[in-house]
C-alpha cells in the first residue's frame, strides 16, 4: 500500500506531465511507471487527467459565415484607408521638403536684391530671414512630421 | 520575372516575418487571408475570456482594426499568435471593465466569475459526453484560468508564449494551469464518468 506522500509524489509527476511544463527526469519516469503499476489512485488519477485534456480539445464553436465575411470586408477596408494613407504621407513629405528648400532660395534671392536696393545692413536682414522665414518653415515641416508619428502612436495604445 | 523573384523572397522568409511585413504594407490580399485564418481561432480565445459569443464577435473585429494600427509594433521575430492574443486579451479586459463597472485600470476583472449565460457557450460547443460534463465548470471557472487552458491544450502556445499573452510569470501560469485542470478533473470524476473513459 503505497503511503500518501507517494501518492502525492506521483500526481505531482503526471500534473508536470499533463501540464507538459518540464520533462521529468528518467529516474522519475522508470519511478512513476512503477508507482502507477501498483496503484488503482494515481492510474485514475492519470487517467482522468488525460481524459481531461481531451474534453479541452473537444470544443467546438460553429461560425457564422456570414459574420465572419462582415469581419473580414470590414478589415480590408480599414487597411486599404491606411494603406492609401500611409502612401499619400510617405510622398507629401518629400515634396514638403523640396518645395520648403526652393521656397526659401526664391525668397532669399529676393530679399537678397531688396536688402541691397535699399541698403539694409547684411547680418540683420540674413538674421530676420532666418528668425522669421526659415526656421518657422522648417518648424512646421517638422511639427507635421511628429504629429502624424504621435498620430499613429496614440492609435496604437 | 519580378513576381517569380517575390514569390522566391517570399518563400525565404518565415512566417512571422511575412506577417510582419504584410502588416507594415497593410498589403489587403494578405490582410483578408490572415483574418480568415485566425478568425476561429480568435473567437474561441475571446468566448474563454468573456464567456459571452456576441460580445466575442464584437471583439474580433475591433481585435483586427487594433492590429492594424499597431501593425508596425509586431517585428515577425516571435510566432504571431501571442501577438495577436495579448491585444485580443487586452481589448478584452478594457470591455470587461467596463461591463462590470470597475475604473481602475487592472485587469483583476478576470478573476471575476464571468456572469454564466442562460445559454452557456460552452455548452453548446461541447462535441463529447465528457466535453459536456465539463463545460459547465468550464462556464463558472474565472477566466483567467479558462484562458491558460485554452492557451495551454488548444493554441498549444508554450509556457513563456502564455506569459507574453498574460503578461504574468511562467510559475502562475504552471500554477493556473495545473488549479484549472484540478476543477475540470473533479468535475469529470464528479460527475461518476471515470469508468466510461473516451
Amino acid at each position: 500500500m503505497p503511503a500518501d506522500h507517494e501518492h502525492r509524489r506521483a500526481q505531482t509527476l503526471l500534473d508536470q506531465i499533463t501540464t507538459r511544463d518540464e520533462g521529468v527526469s528518467s529516474g522519475d519516469e522508470r519511478w512513476l511507471a512503477g508507482h502507477l503499476a501498483g496503484c488503482t489512485v494515481c492510474s485514475e488519477y492519470a487517467e482522468v487527467s488525460r481524459r481531461t485534456v481531451r474534453a479541452l480539445d473537444s470544443f467546438a464553436f460553429d461560425l457564422d459565415p456570414e459574420a465572419a465575411l462582415r469581419v473580414q470586408m470590414a478589415v480590408r477596408g480599414r487597411a486599404v484607408e491606411l494603406g492609401s494613407g500611409g502612401r499619400v504621407f510617405a510622398v507629401a513629405v518629400p515634396v514638403a521638403a523640396v518645395l520648403t528648400l526652393l521656397g526659401s532660395i526664391a525668397a532669399w534671392v529676393i530679399i537678397a536684391w531688396m536688402a541691397g536696393q535699399w541698403k539694409w545692413p547684411s547680418p540683420a536682414w540674413q538674421i530676420a530671414f532666418t528668425v522669421l522665414w526659415l526656421l518657422p518653415s522648417i518648424l512646421l515641416d517638422a511639427v507635421i512630421v511628429f504629429r502624424k508619428n504621435w498620430m499613429d502612436e496614440e492609435e496604437g495604445s | 520575372m519580378v513576381a517569380v523573384l517575390m514569390a522566391f523572397s517570399r518563400t525565404a522568409e518565415s512566417e512571422p516575418q511575412a506577417i510582419a511585413r504584410a502588416l507594415r504594407r497593410r498589403d489587403p490580399e494578405f490582410i483578408d487571408h490572415l483574418v480568415g485564418q485566425y478568425h476561429y481561432r480568435l473567437l474561441r480565445y475571446l468566448v474563454y475570456l468573456t464567456s459571452k459569443r456576441e460580445q466575442a464577435e464584437d471583439l474580433v473585429q475591433e481585435t483586427w482594426m487594433r492590429v492594424l494600427q499597431r501593425a508596425g509594433q509586431y517585428n515577425g521575430r516571435s510566432r504571431f499568435e501571442p501577438w495577436l492574443f495579448s491585444i485580443a486579451r487586452n481589448l478584452a479586459i478594457d470591455h470587461l471593465r467596463r461591463w462590470h463597472n470597475l475604473a481602475e485600470d487592472t485587469e483583476a476583472v478576470l478573476e471575476i466569475i464571468a456572469a454564466p449565460d442562460v445559454h452557456s457557450p460552452f455548452a453548446a460547443a461541447a462535441r463529447t459526453e465528457d466535453a459536456t460534463r465539463i463545460s459547465g465548470a468550464l462556464n463558472g471557472l474565472e477566466p483567467i484560468y479558462r484562458e491558460v487552458l485554452l492557451l495551454r491544450f488548444q493554441e498549444d502556445l508554450s509556457l513563456d508564449e502564455i506569459a507574453q499573452v498574460t503578461r504574468a510569470p511562467v510559475p502562475t501560469i504552471s500554477s493556473r494551469i495545473q488549479r484549472g485542470l484540478a476543477r475540470m478533473r473533479s468535475q469529470l470524476t464528479e460527475a461518476g464518468g471515470s469508468s466510461n473513459a473516451g
